[in-house]
């Protein structure tokens, strides 16, 4: 409990409790010293009280005095007197009644007194009386002589019993006042010394409470300074290498932003050179569509060639098969000479004629199946001619087709490369707007870099600041601790 | 594809022209020409006279071969030469024996003489030519490669061995100087080989009419 309270609670405590304990004792005098001017206040009333009663015993005396002298003189001085002397009796009696208002016992006694006044006052006026009728002096001692004692003794009675209690309430109100006294002095003695005491411990429990969290504190603050030293430290040596990557990335970034201008000029050229690789490629198109119709054309001629050479041969078989013709009537007449020969060496010497006619038809034939042998080889060579030249159309025409599909396979791949290259222009524009857009962001990066390069610098010299800061919190600290080592004991 | 020179067109155009006038030419010879080659035949037709003496020794003789081989034949015996015709085997008949021809509306046998006369068959040998032998009438054909007829000077014989025998050694004379083996033609006609054995008793000299 004695660490739970917080400082405030227990300063509130300790501000309470002092001024609780004064304004008790302050209560306590007021209200003794109320007491206390009360009973004054009593004692004044009681002394008028007593002043009264002297007084009326007083005015009896004077109106005694008075009747007297007047019983002597007759002078109407002393009747004046008398009856001064009676009407401040009254008054006074007046006043005691008023005064003694709350004491029954003393109204009581008042109501009795007043009978006696008043048979004292007719006794004293019936001597007044014989007085003035003229009556002789003998009558007015026997008069005199004649009283009765025992009223004067009443009255005198009534009015000491008055007195009396009076003393007696007086003497009273002195212990009262004395014990008031005493005791408003004994509060306001140990009052002091218990509010000493007590403001005393609490002091000093404040103190405890304020200078043992306070030196925990500084402990803590030590420490927790040290390795804020040691944090902001490291923390600067942290930010001297973020300073250097720092200006190392700048550098970088300087060095990219300029090769990215480079790749966005090279990236224009790219754009332009596929621009002019389009051109080249619709040119490729072209000249394509035009081999392939100079093709188309080669192709029909070869066909037609083809037709030619293909009739030629049937000719050369035309001349063949009538060399043929020529071949057999050569051999048929080569036979029939051959026959006629025999025949006429058969007929001996009559056929001897016959024999060289026979040999000059067989000189013929043999001449006629030479000369066909002849055109058969010429023919032969026409028809090997022929069919070479037929299969060199047909190969020509196959080449033509090959040219032909290869010519238009190069079409298909000029129009794929060129379908190609449009992506490749189209791709080298988005690259172009890409490289523009990557140099912007590398001009932002730039100067976000050149900007972090100063935060970083700022963060720098901030990160110094807090260290000296911490170095003075350290200072501070220790000074902090000698000043607690100092106030503690 | 054949690198070739490049075509002259103009050039072919010309030899082409020229090739037709040739050709024009001498399918349709002119005058000149035409009296000239006219006049070449006669000279060569009065030169082509040779006056061959008349011993009977240095008669002509038809010589045709057979399998490289050259054979003489006396031309007495040989009546005609004709393209080898559509001969019909015969049942039972030997190698030597081909078949039956058809002559005109004759029937003839045919023989084969290269094994006869021993000779290769294997070599090449088209056989197209027949000669119909005998000295009135026809009596068979034999099968021979090539016909011709040449002097023969029937003294001027060697007796000296030939590459040809066989069964036919018999009827051969001799050899020539240029190397043909000379048939002894009569022998030959009469060699018993040669006919057939008669069907049915009909001797062979019997012709079959049709």
């Amino acid at each position: 409990m004695h660490w739970r309270l917080s400082l405030a609670a227990r300063l509130a405590i300790g501000f309470t409790v002092g001024p609780v304990i004064l304004a008790l004792i302050g209560m306590l005098a007021y209200a003794n010293t109320t007491r206390l001017l009360l009973t004054r206040d009593l004692v004044s009333h009681t002394h008028d009280v007593l002043n009264s009663t002297d007084d009326i015993t007083l005015a009896l005396l004077q109106m005694e005095s008075a009747e007297r002298a007047y019983l002597l003189t007759g002078s109407d001085t002393f009747l004046e007197a008398f009856e001064t002397a009676y009407a401040s009796i009254d008054k006074e009696v007046q006043d005691v009644v008023d005064l003694t208002r709350d004491n029954p016992r003393q109204q009581a006694r008042l109501q009795s007194f007043k009978p006696l006044l008043k048979m004292k006052t007719d006794e004293l006026r019936d001597l007044i009386g014989l007085r003035k009728q003229q009556a002789n002096e003998a009558a007015i001692v026997a008069a005199l002589l004649g009283r009765d004692r025992k009223l004067s003794d009443d009255i005198k009675a009534v009015l000491a019993a008055v007195s009396t209690e009076e003393k007696g309430l007086l003497d009273q109100r002195a212990v009262e006042a004395d014990f008031v006294a005493k005791v408003t002095l004994d509060a306001i003695t140990y009052g002091t010394a218990v509010i000493f005491s007590v403001l005393a411990v609490i002091g000093f429990w404040i103190v405890r409470s304020i200078t043992s969290p306070l030196e925990r504190a500084v402990n803590d603050l030590a420490t927790a300074t040290a390795e804020i030293v040691a944090g902001t430290s490291q923390q600067a040596s942290s930010i001297q290498e973020q300073v250097a990557a720092v200006v190392e990335t700048v550098s970088t970034v300087d060095q990219i932003a300029q090769t990215s201008s480079q790749a966005n000029d090279r990236a224009s050229a790219v754009t332009e050179a596929s621009r002019r690789a389009v051109e080249v490629g619709d040119n490729g198109r072209r000249a394509v569509e035009d081999a392939t119709s100079v093709m188309s054309t080669v192709e029909q001629q070869t066909e037609a060639l083809a037709q030619r050479i293909l009739g030629l041969a049937e000719q050369a078989q035309a001349i063949g098969e009538i060399i043929a013709a020529v071949t057999d009537v050569a051999d048929q007449t080569n036979l029939l000479s051959l026959n006629a020969a025999i025949e006429a060496s058969r007929a001996g010497e009559h056929g001897r004629g016959f024999s060289v006619v026979a040999s000059e038809i067989k000189a013929l034939a043999e001449q006629s199946k030479r000369a066909t042998a002849q055109v058969r080889q010429i023919l032969g060579e026409i028809q090997k001619s022929t069919n070479g030249a037929v299969l060199a159309t047909e190969e020509g025409a196959k080449s033509v087709n090959q040219a032909l599909l290869a010519v238009r396979q190069a079409g298909t791949t000029i129009a794929t490369l060129s379908e190609t290259i449009d992506d490749a222009a189209l791709a080298a524009a988005q690259i172009t707007a890409s490289v523009g857009q990557q140099s912007a962001g590398m001009s932002q990066i730039q100067q976000a870099m050149h900007n972090i390069n100063q935060g970083t610098n700022q963060t720098l010299v901030a990160t110094r600041q807090t260290e000296q800061a911490a170095r003075d919190l350290d200072l501070l600290g220790g000074r902090l601790r000698k000043l607690l080592a100092g106030t503690a004991y | 594809m054949r690198r070739a020179e490049p075509i002259d067109w103009t050039d072919a155009r010309r030899s082409l022209a020229e090739l037709d006038a040739a050709l024009q030419n001498v399918l349709s010879p002119s005058t000149e020409r035409t009296r000239e080659l006219l006049e070449e035949r006669a000279v060569a037709l009065a030169q082509a006279t040779p006056v061959v003496s008349g011993t009977k020794s240095d008669s002509e003789a038809v010589v045709f071969s057979l399998a490289g081989q050259r054979l003489a034949l006396e031309t007495r015996y040989a009546r005609e030469v004709i393209r080898s015709p559509d001969v019909t085997p015969v049942p039972g008949a030997g190698r030597l024996f081909v078949g039956i021809a058809n002559l005109r509306g004759e029937l003839l046998p045919v023989f084969d003489l290269r094994e006869f006369f021993g000779i290769r068959q294997d070599e090449g040998s088209a056989l197209d030519w027949t000669i119909i032998c005998g000295e009135d009438k026809a009596d068979f054909g034999i099968l021979v490669d090539a016909v011709e007829i040449i002097p023969m000077a029937w003294d001027d014989i060697l007796d000296v061995p030939t590459t040809v025998g066989g069964t036919g050694a018999a009827c051969l004379r001799g050899v020539t100087r240029a190397g043909v083996t000379v048939l002894d033609t009569p022998a030959f006609i009469a060699h018993p080989s040669l006919f057939p054995k008669p069907v049915q008793g009909q001797s062979r000299s019997t012709g079959l009419e049709v």
